[in-house]
């Protein structure tokens, strides 16, 4: 009887420590994770975490100092580059390791091996569209220089130094961020690869987009007239960044290879079946400067915020760097060495996306079923093969076949992919895709220069390497310059090349040449005092080169302008200020032509409060609601005729549209709602969906009261894996898309910068996050209440050693006794 | 006496493993050799001092922490699992784990009276 209780007590506990031990479904194992010295609870930081430590790194010839001040903003002080970058790692890795890791599987298409089958048809896609070709021809890039390479060997080992802190064992699990533990699994070693691949993740972030496919259905289904209505390449009314007062001298376009083409646009057999379509205006960003002459102190004033997707822990991370030649400040990448936005003692320096449309489809014809050649005028070209092995967790690897043309990679391929905005088509055809981000080149490099830059000359030296993701390099110095210069590999293209799917037979379509540096848009010190580059166009109509973009924006670049322009004696709070302008220009211009449609025997409650709204997209006021849901419902049966869930399509741009409803007649065609029988005007769809918005904001009002715009928008910082309790959700900010101020429900700035180019720099800045990557540190998303609430740090940036460490909260000693 | 002073000394000695032995569960086995050593007269004793002497250092080892934390990362794992506050997934999963630990105390108990 008691061995029976004996067995029945052994069998009760080795059961209950076989269940925790195993990982369920997405449930950690739970002895593990549960542990109070090694699990969960290791990861709650305390001041310990926040006190003087020495480190002795494996490799001993490194040495410096980090002095971390009250924001746990480390400043890198040591004697050479290797050690810098070394340094700097390390603390990457120390503070963000498991974002670094995860970043960079999600761009190599590596997250089911760690995630499960989940992913498997993202990392496909990742593979299909070349991510790892481009991230090995970056490092090849690299490679050949040798001082360049030598700083990312040594950042590499930084990080290694971390991940193994006695070089030989990774960390142990106690010691692992938080995300390691309930995903279960163990972080690996960094390899140089890896920080390509993240800057490969930003250039798709960036720029892996066009209208391409969506284009070409359109024309197929519109006709030509129709299109250039509703798809004009310039339309009219636009700033663009390079102003009409800059005086520019472009070169005679040297275009030796030049041809116009023989082919039209291609034209499927019938229309590419695809998915939802693409999203207007998620990214952007705002960058500006104003010269001496506009500020009251007579120093330049630089200002940058890049919009991107707002993430826990944040992309951003912010550090100084110093060494005995270069003392720079700013926001780094987890996961590559460097500053990217920041200033040092003589420049500063932003970026704002270029829209330029970098990326074309070829239309691929096989010279037989074995799909080993295809067809050109030059005759039949060899297909390459690139096999991809996906790892999948508690599965079987998944092998594809990836075929490889000399424009780049097939990514359509007989191949049917769901629901992923960047590949729409369900293709029977064979669509390789040409993009400048698989091409060799050292964006590393300009970052590099970037922070050791000193002058105008050198900040053009340091740009030049920067080919993809294009981008808007503002810039401004201590000796009263100010500049921008739209930098990236642009082909020479003759006009209406790339808007469409092109024929892949034609050797004229093919990537040529490239728009020299000379007569790439670039303006230094222009007459009127201030420069503006919101994603806007570049140039104006005077500009040789033939050029299209994937996503121009209209209203911020406008507001800016006009703003700046009447401002004089400018001061850093003026900046910080106009960076948090809520001002709806693009409400401003299409309210009107709804309430002036508006029937009047409709209920006018919501309309009454619209025709007093000052467009300012405030916080706490619901006339940002009621017009956004009106907009929204407006543009969506406007445009019915372009959201047929079968074929992928896109509509107008919201600029064109509301140009259209300016100035074509209340019967104009597309106004006609295709699911009914009447054919409706725009004064029908103007009442029908401004009915609607009063049902749903009635509904909003009585489950919740009245709406506020912050509420209903629902601003959120989510964590990276999407972990709700490690998130942050409505956040009270106004703001959004289109707007200076561009908080959307997941997009904003996610680093405001206003930098002074005074002696010494006087520079504030924040971002929607922490420094700390941990969800058990004080650190880990304490800055978002004073970005929501449009407050800045002011940026300590140390001129020397000793007095950053007069102002330490604690320091780190490393190799040094 | 023998009871009370069993359980501290255990206690502590569980305390000190959490820290010594990388491996979650070196409490069970732990108990149960303890109580091969030092049985207790009956098994409902041998079952509450196991238990106790696992959920009182787990619970503490986890409160001590948290208290250092300021309670930032046991609330964001609390609403992981839909609760309100760390407190009660810290008892919870204490009194759980000093479940397994008091069936491991009880299983030497009758080892012994085999």
């Amino acid at each position: 009887m008691r061995s029976v209780k004996l067995y029945i007590c052994l069998l009760f506990v080795i059961a209950f420590l076989v269940l925790f031990n195993a990982r369920l479904g997405t449930v950690p194992p739970i002895g593990k994770f549960m542990h109070p010295a090694h699990g969960f609870m290791a990861n709650a930081e305390t001041k310990k975490d926040v006190s003087d430590a020495m480190i002795t790194f494996p490799d001993p010839e490194i040495h410096g100092s980090v002095y971390f001040d009250d924001r746990l903003v480390p400043h890198v002080f040591a004697d050479n580059d290797i050690s810098l970058y070394y340094i700097q790692g390390y603390l990457h890795a120390k503070f963000r390791l498991w974002q670094m890791e995860i970043q960079t599987r999600a761009a190599a298409g590596r997250l089911s091996e760690v995630l499960g089958d989940g992913l498997l048809e993202y990392d496909r896609l990742q593979r299909r569209l070349g991510m790892g070709y481009a991230a090995e021809h970056a490092l090849a890039a690299i490679e050949e220089d040798e001082h360049m390479y030598a700083c990312l060997q040594a950042y590499t080992a930084g990080v290694n130094a971390y991940i193994q802190p006695d070089g030989e064992h990774i960390r142990s699990y106690d010691q692992l961020p938080i995300e390691y533990k309930l995903l279960d699994y163990q972080p690996e070693l960094w390899t140089p690869i890896k920080s390509m691949y993240l800057l490969k993740y930003m250039a798709s972030d960036l720029s892996g987009f066009d209208n391409d496919l969506e284009y070409t259905n359109i024309l197929q289904k519109i006709g030509s007239g129709d299109f250039n209505l509703l798809f004009p390449n310039r339309p009219d009314g636009i700033v663009p960044i390079i102003p009409d007062s800059a005086q520019i001298h472009y070169a005679v376009p040297d275009k030796p290879d030049y041809q116009a083409s023989t082919s039209s646009p291609y034209s499927f057999d019938d229309l590419q079946k695809g998915a939802q379509s693409t999203r207007y205006n998620e990214i952007g960003s705002n960058n500006w400067a104003v010269a001496g002459s506009k500020t009251k102190t007579g120093n330049p004033i630089l200002c940058n915020d890049p919009h991107l997707q707002l993430n826990l822990p944040s992309l951003w991370f912010e550090m100084q760097l110093h060494t005995p030649d270069m003392n720079c400040y700013g926001v780094s990448l987890p996961g590559a060495p460097a500053i990217v936005i920041g200033f040092n003692d003589s420049i500063s320096w932003g970026m704002t996306n270029a829209g330029w449309d970098v990326r074309d489809w070829y239309n691929i014809t096989f010279t037989d079923p074995t799909e080993k050649q295809y067809i050109t005028d030059s005759g039949n070209q060899n297909i390459s093969f690139r096999i991809e092995t996906i790892s999948v967790r508690g599965g079987a690897d998944y092998i594809d076949t990836v075929r490889y043309t000399s424009f780049g990679p097939l990514v359509y391929n007989g191949f049917r992919q769901k629901n992923i905005s960047a590949a729409k088509a369900d293709a029977k055809e064979n669509l390789a895709m040409r993009w400048a981000a698989h091409d060799p080149s050292m964006e590393f490099k300009t970052l590099y220069l970037l922070n050791h830059s000193r002058n105008y000359a050198d900040y053009r030296a340091s740009i030049s390497y920067f080919e993809c993701p294009a981008q808007n390099f503002i810039f401004a110095c201590t000796n009263g310059d100010i500049a921008i210069t739209e930098h990236g590999k642009f082909p020479v293209k003759y006009p209406g090349e790339g808007r469409f799917v092109l024929d892949g037979k034609a050797d004229s379509n093919i990537w040529k040449t490239f728009i020299p540096e000379s007569d790439l848009p670039a303006t230094l010190n222009p007459a009127q005092g201030f420069i503006v580059s919101a994603n806007q166009h570049p140039t104006g109509p005077d500009y040789p080169y033939y050029y299209t973009g994937f996503d121009y924006e209209f209203y911020r670049n406008r507001v800016l302008n006009t703003a700046i322009q009447h401002m004089q004696q400018i001061t850093v709070e003026d900046m910080q200020h106009l960076q948090q302008n809520t001002f709806n220009l693009m409400a401003s211009e299409v309210l009107p032509v709804m309430l002036d449609h508006l029937n009047g025997e409709a209920n006018q409650k919501y309309a009454d409060a619209l025709r007093t709204w000052n467009f300012e997209d405030n916080a706490e006021i619901p006339e940002p609601v009621y017009f956004q849901i009106w907009w929204d419902d407006l543009y969506a049966l406007l445009w019915d005729e372009f959201s047929d869930s079968s074929v992928a399509l896109i509509p107008p741009n919201y600029y064109n549209t509301i140009h259209i409803l300016h100035t074509e007649s209340n019967d104009f065609s597309y106004y006609d709602v295709q699911e009914t029988k009447e054919k409706e005007t725009l004064t029908d769809i103007v009442t029908r969906t401004y009915n609607t918005m009063v049902a749903s904001v009635d509904s909003i009002t009585k489950a919740s009261g009245d709406p506020k715009w912050y509420t209903w928008k629902n601003t959120s910082i989510m964590h990276l894996a999407q972990l709700p309790a490690f998130s942050r959700t409505q956040i009270k900010v106004g703001g959004y898309r289109n707007i200076v101020n561009a908080v959307s429900e997941n997009h904003g700035p996610s680093w405001r910068m206003v930098v002074e180019m005074s002696t010494p720099i006087n520079a504030y800045g924040i971002y929607p996050g922490g420094q700390s990557g941990n969800p058990g540190s004080a650190y880990y998303d304490n800055f978002i209440d004073d970005w929501a609430e449009g407050k800045y740090h002011r940026l300590a940036f140390y001129s020397s050693a000793e007095e950053a460490e007069r102002s330490a909260m604690f320091q780190i000693s490393c190799n040094t006794p | 006496m023998k009871y009370l002073f069993t359980i501290l000394i255990g206690a502590a000695l569980n305390y000190a493993l959490f820290y010594v032995l990388p491996f979650w569960w070196a409490f069970a086995p732990f108990a149960f050799i303890y109580f091969l050593l030092l049985p207790q007269t009956s098994g409902w004793r041998n079952f509450s001092a196991g238990f106790l002497m696992l959920f009182l250092p787990w619970l503490l080892a986890y409160i001590i922490k948290d208290a250092a934390n300021d309670h930032v990362l046991s609330a964001r794992i609390a609403a992981m699992f839909s609760m309100s506050s760390g407190i009660f997934l810290f008892v919870i999963i204490s009194g759980i784990m000093g479940l397994i630990s008091g069936l491991s105390a009880n299983a030497a108990y009758f080892l012994r009276k085999k």
